[in-house]
């Protein structure tokens, strides 16, 4: 998985390939080294293949993180498989995905 | 880089040879001359020296001329106070006679120096000796002053003891004092005046030459009775130069001569060099100027102009710049010439490899994966374009059509006959009924308008993955093999002739069976025939222990295998036939995979070799299976104890659908029977947060299975596809 890290506004990191069990530590890893100054972090999804519960963990743990600091996490982008993880786990519920 | 030694220095050089040499000899031949002059010169003064005595001596008056000159007591005095102090001393007393008292101090002391005056003690008669004495003084003297050091003496040479003449003038004119240097061999005196003459007649002038002096010497003989008497030889009479005086004037010549000389020289190598500047150097600097020019010019690439040699003068530095000229002007027709064919070469190069890429580009890709078939090729031209292909294509579902062939001749003419043969394969494979009913179409169609003789060796196969079978036409080609999982078969049917060589040749085809996991190594004779440095070739054993036991190998790893094994053995050789290796897999519809490691990186290995196996599966599909392998087998990594964990992945297309088996040695639990169904709305802590993965499994598939036998648990999950 390719994680690539754009300041926009708001702290944007783009992902492609898979998020599984090995590549949801690389994100948690690039996340715990980032110093999150804006105000949200978006997770673009355009180019992920997949995303697998153990990439649903870390998305969940990092929304905590941000949450402790008053700060947001969006999803974007989602393709149709993630929609229907998404769907499936109710973690559009929790998350805000656009 | 060697040093430069001009010319010019060297014309000096050699002008200072010629001169040194030259002058050494002119100043040595005046340098002996004058050493000659000088030493005539001398022996004249002497000679007429020797005149005057002579006529001195003539002239005493015959009777009374005898000078009887007795100095026994002034000597015997002198004797003694002179060796007063020896220790062996003896008196003229301790001798009988002063004959044996002088004989033996005589023989002590070769020379006595007798202290003053003899003369005043002359008896009578002896004035006239005193004026002979003082005669010949006074001409040495005077020659003495004219020629310079001289040493004249009178020797005495009789029994009878008596000196006639004795006189030294070694020392400078003022210091003289010629009594000082009365030489005394015996204790008297003794001149006959009147009974000894100079003989003119027998006036030898002889000479010597000893340590430098000169010595001339006259003989003074007694008067003869009669004619035919011999005269008795009274005494010599010596005069002695010390020529180094001479030699010294020679050598002042000598310096004057050597300047006079030497700046002359130096004149003349000016004037030496001057025109060998003005004749040879001068125009080699023009030439080598000129040259330099013409050589930048020729890096600059500027040829426009002649460059111009100044050189004006009608001698061989004109034919050489002649020569310089013409060589510039055919240099830069050459330069042309190359020019334009490094330009037609480049276009030639350029076109070739573009015909090299068309023709690399007419290939099909060197990887297929479908549900049928892997396959794998390889091509290295030798050169920009080859004469080896390959080609594949479906005749329908589930029949390939493969082919290997190597057009004899290499480059452009091979190139355009391989695109010919390729062409007319496919089409023919494509529409004829059966595989040799094509094959000898094509054969029928090549020999046709084939003046440059050229053929083609093919192997034309048709895979039939439903049948299980190959059916192949072998027209001259390598015999390539079949890759099973314990054997590996060569398949040595029928081989036929080339394509292109004879008409209606009734090519004949078989077959062989071909199952699922097996695979066609088909190759050119490229990779067989490739040397070493040895001269030994590759060889079909080499090919076939590579191809051993790689019946369960990815094709990757069989190309890989012969491209190393091949490399290392041919080293840094170079390559000189193509090499084409082309190998197809019967697939089969399973994909097994088995691990004996508790590690995480099994998830991804196991996505992706399912990925290229089952690659024509559509990409939605491949995410669902990829979150599937990634939730199971996380599941195992990471809740499942044991450490020597064995994890089997076993993916079956079964006709729209894949099953996919899990199993490990581990626990007895069913993952469906416990997960979550969903994320509550707020979650707590990271344990909350397992268990969800197995809610994406069930909704992704199709159907789900658990169960437990013999110490091993499975998970059967189908996915509609």
């Amino acid at each position: 998985m390719e994680i690539s890290i754009k300041h926009d506004g708001a702290l944007i990191f783009a992902l492609s390939g898979r998020l599984d069990t090995i590549t949801s530590q690389q994100l948690l890893q690039a996340f715990a080294k980032e110093k999150v100054e804006e105000e949200l972090l978006i997770v673009d999804m355009k180019d992920l293949e997949y995303i697998s519960s153990a990439g649903l963990r870390a998305l969940l743990a990092m929304k905590k993180e941000l949450a402790s600091k008053n700060k947001e996490l969006e999803v974007h982008n989602l393709n149709d498989i993630c929609k229907e993880v998404f769907r499936v786990t109710g973690m559009g519920n929790i998350l805000t995905v656009k | 880089m060697k040093r430069r030694f001009p010319i010019l220095l060297k014309v000096i050089l050699l002008g200072i040879g010629v001169s040194i040499l030259t002058s050494g000899t002119a100043v040595t031949v005046s340098y002996f001359n004058q050493v000659n002059r000088g030493e005539q010169n001398l022996i004249d003064s002497i000679d007429n020296t020797l005149e005057a005595a002579n006529d001195v001596f003539s002239d005493l008056d015959g009777q009374n001329t005898l000078l009887y000159v007795e100095y026994l007591n002034d000597i015997r005095n002198y004797v003694q106070n002179i060796f007063i102090n020896d220790t062996d001393k003896k008196t003229i007393d301790d001798f009988n006679t002063f004959d044996e008292f002088a004989a033996y101090y005589q023989t002590k002391y070769r020379w006595i120096y007798p202290h003053d005056p003899r003369f005043g003690l002359l008896e009578p008669g002896e004035a006239e000796f005193k004026l002979a004495y003082y005669t010949i003084l006074n001409l040495l003297d005077n020659f003495q002053i004219s020629s310079g050091s001289v040493s004249a003496f009178l020797s005495y040479e009789d029994v009878d003891k008596t000196l006639v003449f004795l006189a030294d003038s070694r020392m400078d004119n003022s210091d003289r004092k010629a009594n000082d240097y009365f030489h005394v061999p015996g204790y008297y005196y003794h001149i006959k005046s009147s009974d000894y003459f100079v003989d003119s007649s027998h006036n030898k002038h002889m000479g010597c030459r000893l340590d430098g002096y000169l010595t001339r010497f006259i003989e003074i003989r007694e008067p003869a009775s009669t004619p035919d008497e011999p005269q008795r030889l009274i005494a010599n009479l010596y005069i002695q130069y010390d020529l180094s005086k001479v030699h010294k004037q020679s050598l002042d010549v000598l310096y004057k001569e050597l300047l006079i000389i030497g700046l002359s020289a130096l004149a003349l190598i000016a004037i030496y060099t001057a025109f060998s500047y003005l004749l040879f150097v001068k125009n080699i600097n023009k030439l080598s100027k000129s040259s330099s020019e013409i050589r930048q010019r020729l890096v600059d690439k500027n040829m426009n102009e002649i460059v111009d040699i100044p050189i004006k003068s009608n001698d061989e530095m004109s034919v050489l710049k002649d020569s310089l000229i013409e060589m510039e002007k055919a240099i830069i027709n050459y330069v042309d010439i190359i020019h334009k064919e490094a330009q037609e070469k480049e276009r030639n190069n350029a076109e070739l490899m573009v015909a090299s890429k068309i023709q690399l580009d007419s290939l099909p890709p060197e990887k297929l994966e479908d549900k049928n078939a892997s396959l794998r090729a390889f091509i290295k031209t030798a050169k920009e374009v080859g004469g080896d292909f390959y080609d594949y294509f479906y005749l329908d579902d589930h029949r390939l059509a493969v082919l290997i062939s190597d057009v004899s001749g290499k480059g452009i003419p091979a190139s355009l006959f391989m695109m010919k043969g390729k062409e007319l394969i496919k089409s023919a494979v494509q529409s004829y009924k059966s595989l040799v009913e094509a094959v000898n179409g094509v054969n029928n169609m090549l020999v046709k308008n084939n003046e440059e003789l050229l053929f083609i060796t093919s192997f034309v196969a048709i895979i039939d993955f439903e049948k299980g079978e190959i059916k192949y036409v072998n027209a001259g080609h390598e015999k390539p093999y079949i890759v099973s999982k314990d054997k590996v078969i060569k398949l040595d049917g029928e081989s036929n002739i080339m394509l292109g060589v004879e008409a209606n040749y009734q090519f004949k085809q078989e077959s062989h069976k071909f199952n699922e996991g097996d695979y066609l190594f088909l190759f050119t004779d490229g990779l067989n025939e490739s040397i070493n440095d040895s001269e030994e070739e590759f060889g079909y054993q080499r090919i076939e222990e590579s191809l051993k036991d790689t019946g369960d190998s990815h094709l990757d790893d069989v190309i890989n295998k012969l491209i190393n094994n091949l490399d290392s053995f041919t080293g840094c050789r170079e390559q000189f036939d193509d090499i084409t290796m082309l190998a197809v897999k019967c697939k089969k519809n399973e994909l097994h995979l088995r691990y004996e490691q508790k590690d995480y990186s099994i998830i991804s290995d196991a996505t992706d070799k399912f990925n290229e196996y089952f690659s024509f599966i559509a990409d939605d599909k491949k995410a669902s299976i990829g979150i599937i392998i990634d939730e199971i087998v996380n599941n195992y990594v990471s809740y499942e104890e044991r450490e020597d964990l064995v994890i089997e992945v076993n993916f079956k297309l079964v006709d729209n659908d894949l099953e996919i088996v899990f199993s490990c040695n581990g626990n007895d639990y069913d993952p469906f029977k416990n997960h979550k169904e969903k994320f509550l709305e707020t979650f707590h802590s990271e344990i909350e947060l397992g268990g969800f993965g197995l809610s994406i499994v069930k909704d992704l598939s199709k159907s789900h299975k658990y169960h437990y036998k013999d110490g091993h648990s499975y998970i059967e999950i189908v996915v509609a596809l």
